[in-house]
């Protein structure tokens, strides 16, 4: 009965977010201990996870508006188009002349904006279906580099060099990431604008990366562009919004002609990859979420520029005092390339099971 | 998708192990569902192949996870996860169920119930700020969070054990 009772209260604190240390523990031995408690916990744990999703009020709708700018076109067009091919058969699959239908020059001839739509979905069904074709570019063959290399204030601009981080005021922290293990974290600290007197509403760092050897090395079909990065917002609850994320520019010429350009050409793009979110905050330990942009790779790209970013989510001036406690981290660069396709992946045909 | 937005999420949720970002895989399993609109056979189960779909990029996510270094170091035994992954194969009926029930089971909740409900699920305030807001103390408020949970999983519970008792009749 004891034993009970001290289950329900740390079951509880797991709810709340407080269960900390032997209190972890304790939990866990319980849970190795007894099958049954495993199951009422999976139990409690789903029924959590439903409260929250059905008692996120406008979140519902949040969502579908947030997925639907993930998808190829308009939500205007979304339903009436996917009615209309059902209705005369032909199914709303992805047209490979469709995709690049998406593709939208924009601002200037250098910079071609991407849409992300059915784009990432495509690489996580090649790896789950019976296809692995895919073969994965990544960190040195990209010239991409990580935080491992860089300590101490972030150099400032735009540096016209693959590989090297530049931007706004921000720091690379050197972390423990447990068990001794050395790591490294960028620190976004204020945001800088580009014209004097205009306040700017977020903090960016950037790197250039080389895409030709992904270019040389393609297998026939898409080649899937993904930047991701872990973020933490460790700031006390009140003040403004505030959203990370990351962003993919693809270009067609030399990184000094990119510079050159950015960002007064770039800001005018109507359509990058991007995706930005507001991570729940914890001023006591990092408490991180990966968040990812992907693309397709566009057969001209010969570089690109992967950005991070701390934003004001209303747009609004993003004062000092709001920044200096958010967070990056572990950020991987890769360009998976893939083999014509060969058919429909066995993924369940819909029927009745 | 609007239709299938909170079931789908909700399953998702239900499943997707600490850590995971289970609207990230909702929204991938819908993403993909629109790029393979073309392979699902009109005339069958639309529900059926979405939640096959949205099995598929949650078994995705918990690979990523798993890749992760410190993710065995936050809340995530092996045990518990491998109980939420046996309970993804289980058919997605029941946990449908549970939402609408769920739905049904807030809105029968007393005001100050569905409060903390709302302070804890929308708003995501802190105990503390709770505790604040209310005059109690961040100990009596835990212990309400968990009666009115209580409350709730025993109203879902009841409505689907008269749901099975129907079908049985």
């Amino acid at each position: 009965m004891r034993e009970r009772a001290r289950f329900e209260e740390l079951l509880a604190l797991y709810l709340d977010e407080e269960l900390e240390g032997a209190e972890l523990a304790e939990l866990r031995g319980m849970l190795e201990a007894r099958p049954e408690l495993r199951k009422e916990w999976a139990q409690w744990f789903q029924f959590h996870r439903m409260l929250g999703v059905l008692h996120g009020g406008g979140r519902g709708d949040a969502f579908v508006r947030s997925t639907l700018e993930r998808l190829p076109i308009s939500d205007a067009e979304f339903s009436p188009r996917v009615v209309e091919r059902l209705r005369r058969g032909e199914g709303a699959g992805r047209k490979e002349r469709g995709v690049w239908g998406w593709v939208k020059r924009v601002a200037a001839p250098l910079v071609a904006g991407v849409l992300l739509g059915g784009l990432g979905a495509s690489v996580v069904w090649a790896y789950n279906g019976p296809r692995i074709t895919g073969r994965v570019l990544s960190e040195g063959e990209l010239g991409f580099q990580g935080f491992e290399e860089l300590r101490g204030e972030v150099p400032r601009g735009f540096r016209a060099e693959v590989g090297k981080w530049s931007g706004d005021p921000a720091q690379v922290l050197p972390v423990d990431l447990g068990g001794g293990k050395p790591g490294a974290v960028l620190r976004f600290l204020r945001t800088a604008s580009d014209q004097p007197g205009q306040p700017s509403n977020s903090c960016d760092v950037f790197q250039i990366v080389d895409l030709r050897k992904a270019q040389a090395e393609r297998m026939g079909g898409d080649s899937v562009v993904e930047f991701s990065a872990r973020f933490a917002d460790r700031r006390e609850p009140g003040g403004v919004r505030v959203e990370m994320g990351c962003q993919i520019y693809f270009f067609l010429e030399e990184p000094d002609a990119i510079v050159s350009i950015w960002p007064s050409q770039v800001q005018d793009v109507e359509s990058f990859v991007g995706i930005h979110k507001e991570i729940p905050r914890c001023a006591d330990a990092f408490r991180w979420k990966r968040i990812s942009a992907r693309a397709l790779l566009p057969p001209e790209a010969q570089y690109a520029v992967i950005q991070l970013s701390a934003m004001r989510s209303d747009g609004l001036p993003l004062e000092e005092k709001e920044l200096g406690q958010q967070y990056a981290d572990s950020p991987t660069f890769t360009v998976t390339s893939y083999g014509p396709r060969t058919g429909p992946v066995p993924v369940g045909n819909g029927r009745k099971r | 998708m609007k239709a299938y937005q909170r079931p789908v999420r909700g399953w998702v949720a239900a499943h997707c192990p600490p850590g995971g970002d289970a609207d990230e895989v909702a929204q991938k399993t819908f993403i993909a569902a629109y790029s393979r609109l073309g392979e699902f056979q009109e005339g069958t189960n639309l529900a059926a192949w979405i939640f096959t779909i949205a099995r598929y990029q949650l078994r995705t996510e918990v690979t990523r996870l798993r890749r992760l270094a410190d993710y065995h170091s936050r809340f995530a035994p092996d045990l518990v996860e491998r109980e939420l992954e046996r309970r993804v194969e289980e058919p997605e009926g029941e946990v449908c169920d549970r939402m609408r029930y769920l739905g049904d089971c807030l809105g029968a909740l007393g005001e100050s119930a569905r409060r903390f409900v709302e302070w804890r699920y929308r708003e995501e305030i802190s105990l503390e700020e709770m505790a604040g807001r209310t005059g109690r103390s961040v100990a009596a408020v835990k212990k309400q969070l968990w009666l009115v949970r209580q409350k709730l999983k025993e109203c879902v519970d009841l409505k689907l054990s008269v749901q099975g008792e129907g079908r049985l009749a």
